[in-house]
């Protein structure tokens, strides 16, 4: 189907949806790599882990562990990244009203980390 | 999923609950990325409703301490069994009117989306604002001071009080659950209670759910999409029930 083909109303909600289409894009990216660095690091656990799991002790030693961990990491801080994402596009399109509230709710997400990490 | 880990898998709590929160994220972001991409999700919505959400996700936690689980699961069951039967018997709520037009564009009360079931464009106005953002804050309150998904009051909040149609509302809701979840987990992960053989089959399973669940969403009816929730918040009650005779 080409561009044309689509209903009227399909084509005027692309048209409208910028900020929608980035935020995806870049949830897509995140998520996917994250994803597969996490089913890489099972992938490896199933071929090898078992035998690393027998002979070291620590967690951080294991490679699958490893992989897996910064998979995890990179996955919880995804839907952070649509925020960061969202407050560039709304300062770069001058609409300061919604640029205060992501920073807000990024300081927000910055406050409950830090008070559970440092209280 | 905390149960089962917890019961079947025997892990300790705090890594059943670090784990769950991992395969939360996961899966709203793949659901968060699709519904972005159908037009569901409203973002400037997403980002003011997160705001009331976060400070009452604080307050929730700070009552934790004072407050007695097993009455507020109570009070919280009854308010979704009222819920539940507002969503399945009253069909589909009628939004305010709003005038498609060239020059209409998305903003802060208006919106639109395209809805394959039926192949038009919807159109809808938010109203009351004020109260959903109060909904918002009551719904990140409730959501850690009973450990419930944010979802589950989200959707009704915007759905009845702000007039949202449920296809918009869950794909907001996702967005909002990805956020506030993601903060919960980044602090499980700090402390050490993820633990990456758990994660990833856990991962494995969730990841196709949140497929499946999306492309069900784009292609149910909206009324039958309201009556399917309102039949989950029928059982998420039930449980509300059963974990307060427990308590008790």
């Amino acid at each position: 189907m080409t561009e044309n083909d689509k209903p009227e109303g399909q084509n005027r909600v692309q048209s409208t949806g910028s900020i929608n289409y980035l935020l995806s894009t870049g949830l897509l990216v995140c998520a996917s790599l994250s994803l597969t660095a996490i089913f890489a690091g099972f992938a490896l656990l199933c071929v090898s882990g078992i035998k690393d799991i027998q002979l070291q002790v620590r967690l951080d030693q294991i490679p699958a562990a490893i992989t897996i961990h910064w998979g995890a990491l990179a996955l919880i801080c995804t839907p952070v990244i649509q925020v960061i994402i969202a407050l560039v596009k709304f300062s770069l399109d001058r609409d300061k009203v919604f640029a205060v509230i992501a920073l807000s709710i990024l300081v927000f997400l910055g406050a409950c980390f830090a008070s559970a990490t440092f209280l | 999923m905390v149960p089962i880990l917890t019961l079947l898998a025997h892990l300790p709590i705090k890594s059943a609950i670090g784990s769950s929160l991992v395969a939360i994220v996961a899966t709203a972001s793949v659901a968060a990325s699709r519904y972005l991409r159908l037009q569901f999700t409203n973002v400037k919505l997403g980002l003011l409703m997160c705001c009331a959400a976060i400070p009452g996700a604080i307050v929730g936690g700070l009552l934790a301490s004072i407050s007695s689980p097993a009455i507020l699961s109570i009070l919280f069951g009854l308010i979704q069994v009222y819920v539940a039967y507002t969503m399945i018997t009253r069909g589909d709520i009628s939004p305010p009117s709003y005038e498609l037009s060239a020059g209409n564009t998305d903003g802060v009360n208006t919106a639109t989306y395209y809805d394959r079931t039926t192949a038009k464009l919807v159109g809808y106005r938010i109203v009351r604002i004020p109260k959903g953002l109060g909904g918002s804050f009551l719904a990140g309150t409730l959501s850690s001071l009973l450990g419930i998904g944010g979802g589950i009051v989200q959707v009704p909040v915007m759905n009845i009080v702000m007039t949202v149609p449920i296809k918009a509302a869950i794909g907001t809701s996702t967005f909002i659950m990805a956020l506030t979840t993601a903060a919960g987990a980044l602090i499980y992960y700090y402390q050490g209670h993820i633990h990456p053989f758990v994660i990833a089959p856990l991962l494995l399973g969730a990841f196709p759910g949140a497929l499946l669940g999306t492309a069900l969403t784009e292609r149910t009816d909206s009324t039958v999409l309201r009556r399917v929730f309102g039949a989950l918040l029928l059982v998420t009650a039930i449980l509300m029930f059963l974990k307060a005779a427990n308590r008790i």
